[in-house]
């Protein structure tokens, strides 16, 4: 039932499946649904890492998109807009939970003198293949998420979670692909630099 | 290179997308600068942890339930 992952967001599906749709065909719907289960749960999963607030963004993006069915246009790439449905009701959720404001994130340029140097030696990193060292270390990953701003963590959680291509990823968050691109790399290398500190830190 | 513009460099290398030169620029920049080899693989490492905060598969619940799910979706708002 699935659709192949190439086909699920950046492109759009036949145009009898759209007609069919925005005449509010049920099991036309069901079959959308279903070929989008997975990733759509995916996506409230990654960003929000509650399973119950998972489901209930699942649930709330179906019932959105029934209820906006009677605007997809025939060129509509549908993957893409199920995705940005999910990924909104997702915001949506992240913000009304959010007990503590974002952490600014660091001017890369501070971690380097004027010579392009790296000003700061870091301490040596547990071995890769400790399993328990790992997990350990995947467990503060998760907790430094929560300090980063809104949209650096739903392109971390769609990218390095949910493993969705940047074309993906742009078509779902509205971003230019070169756009996804920067903004996620200055992401990982303050995950990284977070996550070295605190390595540095519990040692 | 510097230790900056490589900073900048590392995720295009990774992706693999960096021309021949400029990754063979970073190369020998990483092989002269422990500072940046560690910085190498410690964003592969940052990156492999990204993907075990997965969830390996979509819970039971979701399968048993999504058809309720979509009917629900569909019932007229109350």
């Amino acid at each position: 039932m699935a659709l192949p992952r190439s086909e699920r967001y950046a492109t759009g599906v036949s145009l009898p499946l759209v007609q069919r749709l925005r005449s509010r065909d049920r099991a036309a719907f069901t079959e959308l649904c279903h070929a989008h289960r997975d990733r759509l749960y995916g996506i409230a999963w990654s960003v929000t890492r509650e399973r119950q607030e998972a489901l209930d963004i699942l649930q709330d993006t179906l019932t959105s998109a029934w209820r906006s069915i009677e605007q997809l246009q025939d060129d509509t790439a549908l993957g893409a807009w199920l995705g940005q449905i999910a990924l909104n009701h997702a915001r949506m959720r992240l913000r009304s939970r959010r007990r503590k404001p974002a952490e600014a994130m660091d001017d890369i340029d501070a971690w380097y003198d004027d010579g392009g140097h790296r000003l700061e030696r870091h301490t040596r990193w547990p071995r890769a293949d400790d399993a328990l060292e790992r997990a350990r270390m995947a467990q503060r990953l998760a907790t430094l998420v929560e300090r980063l701003p809104e949209d650096a963590r739903e392109l971390w959680a769609l990218a390095d979670v949910e493993q969705l291509s940047m074309q993906e990823i742009s078509a779902i968050a509205g971003l230019h692909v070169a756009n996804v691109k920067t903004r996620l790399h200055r992401t990982r290398l303050q995950l990284r630099e977070w996550l070295a500190i605190e390595l540095k830190g519990a040692r | 290179m510097t230790c900056r513009e490589l900073a900048d460099r590392v995720g295009v290398y990774r992706a693999g997308e960096l021309p021949v030169a400029a990754r063979a620029s970073l190369l020998f920049h990483a092989w002269m600068c422990p500072c940046c080899r560690a910085l190498l693989s410690t964003y592969d490492v940052t990156l492999a942890l990204s993907v075990e905060l997965a969830e390996q598969q979509v819970p039971e619940e979701v399968a048993r339930e999504f058809d309720r799910m979509i009917e629900r979706a569909m019932a007229p708002a109350s």
